[in-house]
């Protein structure tokens, strides 16, 4: 009974129970119950702040407790479950629906977990709803797979951290205060594994692997539910708690962990440019974007911390607007290739503002969300970098450089994916006659786009004040000066006199184009998938592009090849003869013998 | 106040006059060159208020809303960037944001660019916008380096107010080469020769700004005239920096050394043939990056 009434355990057993419903119950009534819940949530939420901080214990084993750092994920895990609902309600089978509640439920239940089994098993859990989204669609089975396997290095990894950290003196621990002893060999065994764990969910480098082709197959509700939101709020907000008291071991360990994000973000984006398929493109971003909320934990100074929190949740906002949007656009056309797609802007404009906005959001222009987290971490590393000694400041300088220029593909990469959807004349005979979506997916877009928006102007007290909660950044020493404020005073005032100086001199002729002499012909366009190519052949680009096409980066590519290639000796050894067989076995008695003896 | 800044001093009505004044000599000195007489002091003046009265012809085909929300949209973003750097220079204080919102400002506007380019739907306009991205890739890259070396010297603060009163970023060796590789980046940013690859006026016939007329390509010759205020100024006072007090003299030195840059730029433009896009892609990441890194590192040195 105690799960029914504790506010914490609420979180977790509400969902749960809306996914059975869910299951049984007809199914235009329940789409409803998804987005009653996911509402009710929210004002859950809401009404938990004021009992906090609040616990759940089970027969006197304290399971779940949430601080400061767990509450503002479930702020924002809740606030996009409403956004998602809203989204689904027009799902084309039911079982999403109850996918999507199991899905809440369990990210409620990582976030919520103090002790270890616990967040093993709800950690578990979510892996394998990205398993079972995934293979909701043939084409997706090797992709849910190696999604799949990957959580699964990532359970092993965490289950192998936690036990080793329990083994290494700290005996019963609390997930809310994971302190590895760094210095020792378990400890940095503890500290490697852990954070491992963090950045296969998340999708950092090395272990991102999964995310791209997954992105590019599944579904696109298990898309925005997962890889795009609520994996990168979970894996952060380990690295987070591991990060907390590691990072004041040694600077090398900040620094280590910098360079790993500076090099996800420029691999994942450069990656992303060259890209033909939408979902596949929005993949490679969805790791890129990473890199930044790691290498702002890693700088270990309040503002870097928080600016790389803010990143997180940022991310999830207009990176889940993307992929709906982009959804939208696979419904309507019935493909996400770039090549096959075009004018859409007029056909969709309700999804061509929503991503227009969540565009700008993601290259980090002001006065988005995206570019106050970006700010933040900026200012981070810059702090890192009068602290540090100058190899340290020569790392780091180097990941501010690859993080602000990573920030100028990124745009590059989002205007080839506005221009090849929407701007340029269309590729196909569906991709002219597309209709909008649903009013219930097109809403969910513009009103992740109005979230982006809010984000970026209310920042300094929602969603900063969350995060100001925590313990240590109650004060940020900013480098620099933002006042959105000023800055949106400025941008209106010119906008507006330049929007009035149209008006007063204005005489518009809407009239046939001519091009070279000529009335211009549907033809005459330029694709935007190859607006890149100059850097895809340029030297040594060109070779990285063409061992990345052939997996040779990847690493399960390479584990699955070694674990083919390296027995593959052994398998002459099987011959099928008796005698061969028995050669062995005499072998095998010999060596025994001598080693007993 | 924030109307007065906006509009008239440093933002719309100054960085408007003095961009097109600088324009002007870009246009008069590139005409001296090539042994022309040059137009007077107030052409681009007399340019702009002659499209005002022209017929502005918006393509059938466009995404209309986009087509007329982009020139105003980079006309935003180059007056923005005028108030933000204006401020600190000639006011002596800090307004809105720091050199970060200006690195994000100067996106903006290329975003604007490459966004009204694709909206007009036309094929030249479609090869410009693709080049647009491909600049802003090439120069990005050194120009966030060229940045970093004067945030660096003074102390790694962030604000323009206290990076330009600082000793001068050029009095050292890395200053000498993030200025030298910034005036390249510059002549990137504003798309002028060897780098007009995106408007490329005799290949692309204006590229980007092909099918716009009337007043909204008027709002682009004002786009282009206040970064021809923006760019060099942002530059000059990074690495020359201005006098600590407010007087007549801090504004005369920055009038010295924005001229100097100028005309730097303008002797660029004027001895160079246009380049080609792989050109300037493998000129500004396989050279010039490696001049930039080598002065953000003699820079972290403290030379």
């Amino acid at each position: 009974m105690e799960i029914l009434v504790n506010p914490v355990a609420f979180l977790v057993f509400l969902p749960l129970a809306a996914a059975l419903v869910t299951a049984v119950l007809p199914r235009i009534l329940s789409r409803w119950v998804n987005l009653f819940v996911s509402v009710s949530l929210v004002i859950w939420i809401v009404i938990l702040y004021g009992l906090l901080p609040a616990s759940f214990e089970l027969r006197g084993t304290l399971l779940m407790e949430v601080d400061a750092l767990s509450y503002f994920g479930l702020v924002f895990v809740q606030i996009l479950a409403v956004l998602f609902a809203l989204y689904i309600l027009k799902a084309q089978k039911r079982i999403i629906s109850t996918f999507f509640m199991m899905t809440l439920a369990f990210t409620n239940g990582t976030l919520a977990s103090s002790e270890p089994i616990t967040f093993i098993a709800f950690w578990g859990l979510t892996g394998f709803m990205l398993y079972l989204f995934g293979i909701r669609k043939k084409v997706a089975g090797d992709a849910s797979r190696k999604a799949l396997m990957i959580s699964g290095v990532s359970d092993a990894l965490l289950i192998f951290g936690f036990f080793a950290l329990a083994g290494t003196g700290n005996g019963v621990f609390s997930v809310l205060d994971l302190r590895p002893e760094m210095g020792t060999f378990w400890g940095g065994m503890v500290f490697i594994s852990l954070g491992l764990a963090a950045f296969a969910k998340a999708g950092a480098f090395p272990l991102h692997v999964w995310v791209p082709g997954y992105c590019e197959k599944a579904p696109v509700e298990g898309t925005f539910t997962l890889p795009a939101s609520f994996d990168k709020i979970l894996g952060i907000y380990l690295f987070t708690r591991l990060m907390w008291h590691s990072n004041m071991f040694h600077p090398a360990v900040g620094v280590s962990m910098a360079v790993v994000g500076a090099f996800t973000i420029i691999s994942g984006v450069m990656m992303a440019l060259v890209q033909h398929d939408g979902k596949k493109l929005l993949g490679y971003h969805a790791v890129s974007q990473v890199g930044y909320m790691i290498l702002g934990i890693a700088t270990g100074n309040p503002i870097g911390v928080a600016g790389g929190l803010l990143h997180t949740i940022n991310n999830a906002t207009y990176k889940s607007g993307l992929f709906m949007g982009m959804g939208n656009v696979e419904q309507a056309v019935g493909t996400a290739d770039l090549d096959e797609l075009g004018g859409l802007s007029k056909r969709m404009p309700a999804t061509f503002g929503g991503m227009l906005v969540n565009s700008l959001s993601i290259s980090g222009l002001p006065p988005t969300n995206g570019f106050v987290s970006k700010w933040l971490v900026y200012q981070g590393v810059l702090i890192a970098i009068a602290g540090a000694g100058t190899t340290a400041r020569l790392f780091l300088v180097t990941c501010l450089i690859m993080a602000l220029f990573g920030s100028a593909l990124t745009l590059a990469s989002f205007m080839k994916l506005t221009y090849s959807v929407f701007l340029v004349r269309p590729a196909s005979d569906k991709s002219e006659k597309a209709n909008e979506a649903h009013w219930s997916r097109s809403a969910a877009v513009l009103l992740n786009a109005g979230l982006c928006l809010f984000i970026g102007i209310a920042w300094f007290f929602f969603p900063l004040g969350l995060i100001k909660g925590l313990p240590g950044l109650e004060t940020l020493d900013y480098l620099g000066t933002y006042s959105v404020f000023q800055y949106l005073g400025i941008v209106v005032l010119i906008a507006v006199a330049g929007w009035l100086i149209f008006h007063v001199f204005k005489k518009v002729r809407v009239d046939a184009a001519f091009v070279g002499g000529q009335r211009d012909q549907p033809s005459f366009k330029v694709s935007g998938v190859g607006f890149f190519n100059e850097v895809k052949k340029m030297s040594p680009l060109k070779s990285i592009y063409g061992a990345a096409e052939k997996g040779l980066i990847d690493i399960y590519e390479l584990t699955k090849s070694a674990f083919v290639k390296i027995p593959a000796p052994l398998k002459k050894l099987h011959t099928g003869e008796l005698s061969f067989y028995s050669l062995w076995i005499v072998v095998g008695f010999f060596i025994l013998l001598l080693v007993m003896m | 106040m924030i109307v007065i800044y906006t509009l008239v001093f440093p933002g719309a009505l100054f960085a408007l006059t003095v961009g097109m004044l600088g324009w002007w000599l870009e246009r008069k000195v590139s005409a001296l060159v090539q042994h022309r007489v040059g137009p007077p002091w107030y052409q681009n003046f007399a340019d702009v208020f002659k499209l005002m009265g022209k017929e502005s012809i918006v393509p059938e085909k466009s995404t209309v809303f986009l087509y007329i929300a982009s020139p105003v949209a980079a006309v935003t973003a180059a007056i923005s960037l005028a108030v933000l750097v204006g401020m600190p220079v000639f006011l002596n204080t800090n307004f809105a944001g720091d050199i970060i919102l200006i690195i994000y400002t100067m996106a903006l506007g290329s975003a604007a660019i490459f966004l009204g380019a694709a909206a007009s739907s036309n094929v030249y306009a479609g090869i410009g916008a693709g080049r647009e991205l491909k600049m802003l890739l090439a120069d990005e890259l050194v120009f966030v380096m060229v940045l970093l070396v004067p945030i660096i010297r003074s102390g790694f603060g962030l604000n323009l107010k206290e990076i330009i009163i600082a000793t001068p970023a050029l009095f050292s060796v890395s200053g000498v080469i993030a200025y030298v590789v910034g005036l390249l980046a510059i002549q990137a940013k504003l798309a002028i020769q060897p780098f007009d690859i995106a408007e490329a006026e005799t290949e692309l016939a204006g590229g980007v700004e092909i099918e716009y007329s009337g007043v909204l390509l008027g709002l682009w010759k004002m786009t282009k005239a206040v970064h021809f205020f923006v760019f060099p100024m942002l530059l000059t006072v990074l690495f020359f920096g201005v006098p600590s007090s407010l007087s007549l003299v801090r504004y005369l030195w920055f009038l010295l050394f924005y001229v100097v840059t100028l005309a730097i730029l303008i002797v660029i433009k004027n001895v160079n043939p246009r380049a080609t896009i792989q050109g300037v892609l493998g000129f500004f990441w396989k050279r010039l990056s490696l001049l930039a890194f080598a002065a953000v590192v003699l820079a972290i040195l403290g030379v």
